[in-house]
């Protein structure tokens, strides 16, 4: 044998090397798409169940708002109408957001998987801020046109600053999920938990998948 | 620091094969690669700051990691050899090295090269790579009259142990 063989032979090992850690990248990103599939499925069961519990309670707002109706009832109406319709628009987006987990797979390329990723997760905070606008409508619904003629001042009074209290409340909430406040806390309460976490785990992953594809 | 983590990133993506060479060399068992792995990176990244321009980036990267890979190998020695028949469980259900599977010869030099003493291998391994005598002195610390003779030693005892295998 000579020098140069052995030389050969050690020069043939790059090219296997390269083989091996492409190989290797290639491994990684296919389990790693899969991790993403399933950390993002993890959400449908939840999701599920919050429609199961929202579906008859929204009906029930709808028939409180029909009682409200018929009996000439114009705050309930108006507050559980307004309610209804807000609860809708949420159930609505919770179908979309099983459509959209249900519609991610590892088969797919990634900058699709990114893209339900995020069209999942604007939803997902869509439907976190139709939650707080509601808030006020809830002091409408329990006001009384006869109470008011009774007692303007007293029970008008007492209304319209609960009334405003709740639209502050709402509106400070609704301010404080803003994504220029990354470190509020109001922010992390509401982003948090088996609805948010997933999301925030996926994109984690998206990003080191990323880092592989560079 | 975003920016030298950067410059780092991709100066070790560039020489991977480098380490990942001297690894494989030093190491039977996976985990110890990825131990060595990782613990090339931190000296590498330690020592990154104090880099001398002057040397080439791919002798600072052979003379850490094969500093490093030697210390390894010591530590580890007594340990690694009760734990022979499980890395090479480990290691033939590696589907990732199937590559290598397809070719004998360089196995059977790897192989050769992991039965060396620790000074052996890195010269063995410098030579192998195309480093000059004056390079591969430099890096390990002898002189280049020394590494010449060493190399010549090591190769005839490869040589042997082909023809004998």
């Amino acid at each position: 044998m000579k020098d140069i063989e052995l030389v050969n032979i050690w020069k043939s090992y790059d090219q296997k090397l390269d083989e091996v850690l492409s190989l290797n990248k290639e491994i990684v990103f296919e389990l790693t798409k899969e991790k993403i599939s399933k950390t993002i499925r993890t959400m449908r069961r939840p999701k599920k169940v919050i429609l199961l519990i929202g579906i008859p309670y929204t009906l029930f707002l709808y028939l409180l708002t029909f009682i409200g109706y018929n009996s000439k009832g114009i705050f309930v109406m108006f507050g559980f109408g307004s309610i209804s319709l807000i609860m809708t628009a949420i159930i609505i987006g919770y179908f979309y957001h099983i459509y959209l987990i249900n519609s991610i797979s590892s088969t797919q390329e990634i900058f699709d998987v990114q893209k339900k990723i995020s069209e999942l997760k604007i939803s997902s905070f869509n439907v976190v801020r139709l939650a707080i606008i509601q808030i006020p409508f809830w002091s409408i619904c329990w006001m009384s046109l006869d109470a008011f003629k009774k007692s303007p001042i007293i029970y008008g009074g007492v209304n319209l600053i609960v009334l405003l209290v709740l639209i502050y409340l709402s509106y400070w909430l609704y301010k404080s999920l803003n994504p220029r406040y990354t470190n509020s806390k109001v922010r992390k309460f509401f982003l948090s938990g088996t609805e948010w976490e997933p999301i925030k785990k996926a994109c984690e992953i998206l990003e080191q998948l990323k880092d592989i594809r560079k | 620091m975003d920016k030298n983590r950067d410059i780092f990133i991709s100066i070790l993506d560039n020489h991977k094969g480098i380490i990942f060479k001297i690894v494989n060399s030093y190491c039977k068992d996976v985990t110890d690669k990825q131990d060595l792995i990782q613990e090339i990176i931190i000296q590498l990244w330690i020592s990154f700051a104090k880099y001398n321009n002057q040397f080439k980036l791919s002798t600072w990267i052979y003379r850490i990691a094969l500093n490093t890979s030697i210390s390894f190998y010591r530590r580890n020695k007594v340990r690694k050899e009760k734990t022979v028949l499980a890395s090479a469980i480990l290691e033939t259900t590696l589907k990732s090295d199937e590559p290598f599977q397809e070719d004998p010869d360089l196995i059977k030099l790897q192989g050769f090269i992991q039965e060396l003493k620790e000074l052996d291998k890195a010269l063995i391994l410098l030579y192998l790579d195309g480093l000059s005598q004056k390079e591969i002195s430099k890096i390990i610390g002898i002189t280049s009259t020394n590494v010449g003779s060493k190399i010549e030693r090591i190769k005839k005892m490869l040589k042997q142990k082909f023809k004998k295998y």
